[in-house]
């Protein structure tokens, strides 16, 4: 009797382990993406920008052409690829300290100017590879090595909501945010990371798919509790939904 | 005197810890100590390693070139730093590391197993392997100082937690 | 005096804290990243202010604001960090705001690796920024040097107007040694030249722009006097078994580290070898050297780089000595047999001159 493959790895995710913590959700997203290349056909066309953070090493896992970029700086990088190649699938991946903080003004410039690429921001609220220091999106209380006592507006403000901030851009074709933290958040953002990737291949102008996704390790919960605390607690601050969808240029 | 000790395991195997126990014994014995800890990049998971400098005089080079004990709780942490030990050091692993014969002698100990029949928690592992160094280094190294250190640095998570490493280390202690 | 083990990076923290440094501005980058953590805790513990800026570049402005305002200020980073700094630190040279930076440096070029490097010489003493300006840069070396060289680092900032830099390597900053905490400083200058509001008094301005012939040429000549009496005051340099030596390491930093246990043990050898430590990299304590020269036999420097310090040795030597070098790469380090090894071939004349790149 023959076997039967029902279930692989997507051609274009490399078959080796990964470094990511147990339970960490970069491994689920960059499954994702790799599925939508897959199945959209353009593994030949897409170009990926890495981030700096936990991601960093992204190129390790995605059998596409990456690049590096300095931290915070993909999006920019991600606008010199599109430029030259305006008919590649250009992917920025970034995470909250290099999208959202040293990174801002490139992440909205890049949106302004409605550049034609595919940004997917993975939110965990804190930065994940230098030891879960504040990040622009952490929350309110939120005690981290940076906030010992919880983050305190008064003196840092509140958390970003960077998907709505997005949306507010007039040349932005599609905002969106969705979860990996249970089994229809991935479902959703498999959908939204697949329409995103069909948007630019049409042209239609720049694309946002933020991903909430889990820090277990610098939350000190267990994986199965970090995901319940994404959808009880994070989605309140960090609401799950399409905050963008149409075309105006 | 001078002893050089390297400490290594995987990420959260305590490795650090440990090291970091002998040296706050040692400096409140009134040795000179140097500590230095390396990591990979990742949260979790890498190897971690530590060296240990201690001396009556002078500690110079923090990081050790030729040690003089290895405490290797993990297979590849054996496998890197067994060459690194002088000849007639002491390297201390746990029973279940497979060793190959190096220069220095070898001390298999069921670590791993008497930290879980005599005490079940295998967060201690790294306080009675502390406890089986001190049993080898008794000419200049007294169980009371690491006992102090450990009270000193537990005893801000309550006297449960400072009780479970003193039985801990005198577990190890005594497995020499 | 009680002693604490504390780690270096952490030292440096409290350094700044017992020097009166009230205001902290960084952004996390790893091997440094207990710096800004040891500020969040501490800064409200003493009445100060920790801020996590958005990026290092802010961090530096932000530096720069909190300078002008006559506050003793600090900042910290690792070498791409410093990188994005630069443009602030000259600045801050221009505008002659006193300030304390800290760089833990780690392998590059680029985003590199976070292993401990000494490739950021050249940039920290030579420039690094635009213009014609100097930083006073201190080389800590162990981790008591990195809480008295953080506080030393306010009072020269502070009496000279400029800004100095802890050039500091990713070992230094993770060795955890015994530390004796130093007194709290009681005297901070005053800073008449600060913008504190002009209150009973003409109004300050802080600048480095004058579009008229006269204003940047007089403020370079004001910053070259300047840095010519620093040059003539506060050189610094430790002499390790130099007075009867006939062979000299010049190393500094965790490199110098090393490089001690080598000349203990090439002494065991019979091998007449002294290290020459400088202290301040900028002024770079060529007399010192220069003091020496007629009892050598040969000189090597040794780096975590391709070769930065070995220039400003050569500037002292001038062919008066044989100049070796001997270099780690990217993030590699030295071990105190390796520079034995290399002291004794140089005494067997085994190794090659160095030669400019």
């Amino acid at each position: 009797m023959a076997t039967k493959v029902i279930f692989d790895k997507p051609k274009s995710m490399k078959d080796v382990p990964m470094h990511y913590c147990l339970g960490c959700g970069h491994g689920v997203v960059h499954r994702l993406i790799c599925e939508a290349v897959d199945e959209l056909g353009v593994r030949e066309r897409t170009i990926g920008v890495a981030p700096v953070g936990c991601a960093v090493l992204a190129y390790d896992y995605w059998d596409f052409d990456v690049s590096e970029a300095a931290h915070g700086r993909a999006a920019a990088v991600a606008t010199g690829i599109k430029r030259v190649w305006p008919d590649r699938l250009v992917i920025s991946y970034q995470g909250d300290g290099d999208l959202a903080s040293i990174g801002m003004g490139e992440t909205i410039h890049a949106a302004n100017r409605g550049e034609n690429i595919t940004v997917i921001f993975i939110n965990n609220a804190n930065y994940g590879m230098t030891g879960g220091q504040m990040a622009p999106t952490t929350l309110i209380g939120q005690k981290t090595p940076t906030t010992p006592m919880g983050r305190d507006p008064k003196t840092t403000g509140y958390p970003i909501r960077m998907a709505e901030l997005i949306a507010s851009l007039p040349a932005t074709r599609y905002s969106v945010r969705t979860t990996v933290a249970n089994f229809q958040g991935v479902i959703q953002t498999k959908m939204a990371i697949k329409k995103a990737f069909e948007l630019q291949l049409k042209g239609e102008g720049y694309t946002f798919v933020e991903v909430l996704s889990n820090c277990n390790t610098n939350w000190e919960m267990s994986p199965v509790e970090a995901n319940r605390f994404i959808v009880e607690t994070l989605v309140q601050t960090f609401p799950l939904g399409t905050f963008k969808d149409e075309r105006k240029l | 005197m001078r002893e050089q000790v390297i400490l290594s395991g995987f990420g959260g195997q305590g490795v650090l810890s440990a090291g970091f126990l002998l040296s706050e014994a040692s400096m409140q014995a009134g040795l000179n100590v140097t500590y230095y800890p390396s990591y990979g990049a990742e949260m979790r998971g890498g190897a971690a390693n530590c060296h240990v400098v201690l001396s009556d005089s002078g500690v110079y080079s923090p990081v050790i070139d030729r040690a003089d004990t290895l405490i290797a709780l993990s297979q590849p942490a054996f496998d890197k730093f067994a060459s690194r030990v002088r000849e007639n050091g002491t390297i201390l692993v746990d029973q279940s590391v497979k060793t190959q014969a190096t220069q220095a002698r070898i001390v298999a100990l069921p670590f791993e197993e008497v930290v879980l029949k005599e005490i079940g928690n295998i967060r201690v592992l790294n306080t009675v392997v502390i406890g089986a160094y001190a049993a080898l280094h008794k000419s200049w190294l007294k169980k009371e100082w690491i006992e102090n250190a450990i009270v000193h640095k537990f005893e801000s998570k309550g006297q449960k937690i400072v009780d479970l490493n003193i039985k801990a280390l005198q577990l190890g202690y005594n497995l020499l | 005096m009680t002693k604490v083990l504390m780690k270096g990076n952490e030292a440096m923290a409290e350094g700044a804290i017992r020097a009166g440094c009230r205001f902290y501005f960084g952004y996390p980058i790893t091997p440094q990243n207990e710096v800004p953590a040891y500020f969040a805790k501490r800064m409200p513990e003493v009445g100060g202010v920790f801020v996590q800026a958005e990026s290092e570049t802010a961090s530096i402005n932000m530096v720069y604001g909190a300078a002008a305002a006559g506050a003793r200020v600090m900042t910290t980073t690792s070498s791409p960090g410093y990188s994005l700094m630069q443009e602030g630190v000259s600045y801050l040279a221009g505008s002659r705001l006193p300030c304390v930076l800290a760089n833990v440096q780690r392998g590059g070029p680029g985003l590199g690796n976070i292993a401990a490097s000494q490739a950021d010489y050249f940039q920290a003493t030579k420039g690094g920024g635009h213009g014609d300006y100097h930083v006073i840069v201190l080389a800590p070396s162990s981790a008591q040097e990195m809480m008295d060289f953080t506080m030393l680092a306010f009072e020269l900032s502070d009496a000279y107007r400029v800004p100095t830099l802890i050039l500091s390597d990713g070992i230094v900053g993770q060795m955890v040694e015994p530390v004796e905490a130093r007194d709290f400083v009681q005297h901070i200058p005053e800073k008449p030249w600060a913008l504190t509001g002009a209150y009973n008094r003409s109004p300050n301005v802080v600048r480095s722009l004058w579009l008229d012939d006269e204003g940047v040429p007089l403020n370079n000549e004001w910053l070259q006097k300047t840095y010519d009496t620093i040059r003539a005051k506060e050189l610094r340099q430790e002499s390790f078994l130099t007075e009867d030596a006939e062979y000299l390491i010049v190393a500094y930093g965790s490199t110098g580290r090393m490089a001690k246990g080598a000349v203990m043990m090439a002494r065991e050898q019979g091998v007449r070898v002294g290290l020459l430590r400088p202290i301040t990299l900028w002024p770079f304590p060529y007399e010192a050297l220069v003091a020496l020269l007629p009892q050598l036999r040969g000189i090597l420097v040794c780096e975590m780089s391709a070769g930065q310090m070995v220039e400003d040795v050569a500037l002292a030597t001038r062919d008066k000595v044989p100049l070796y070098f001997a270099g780690e790469l990217g993030g590699r380090m030295f071990t105190d047999s390796k520079i034995v090894n290399l002291v004794v071939e140089m005494k067997k004349g085994g190794l090659k001159p160095w030669q400019p790149k």
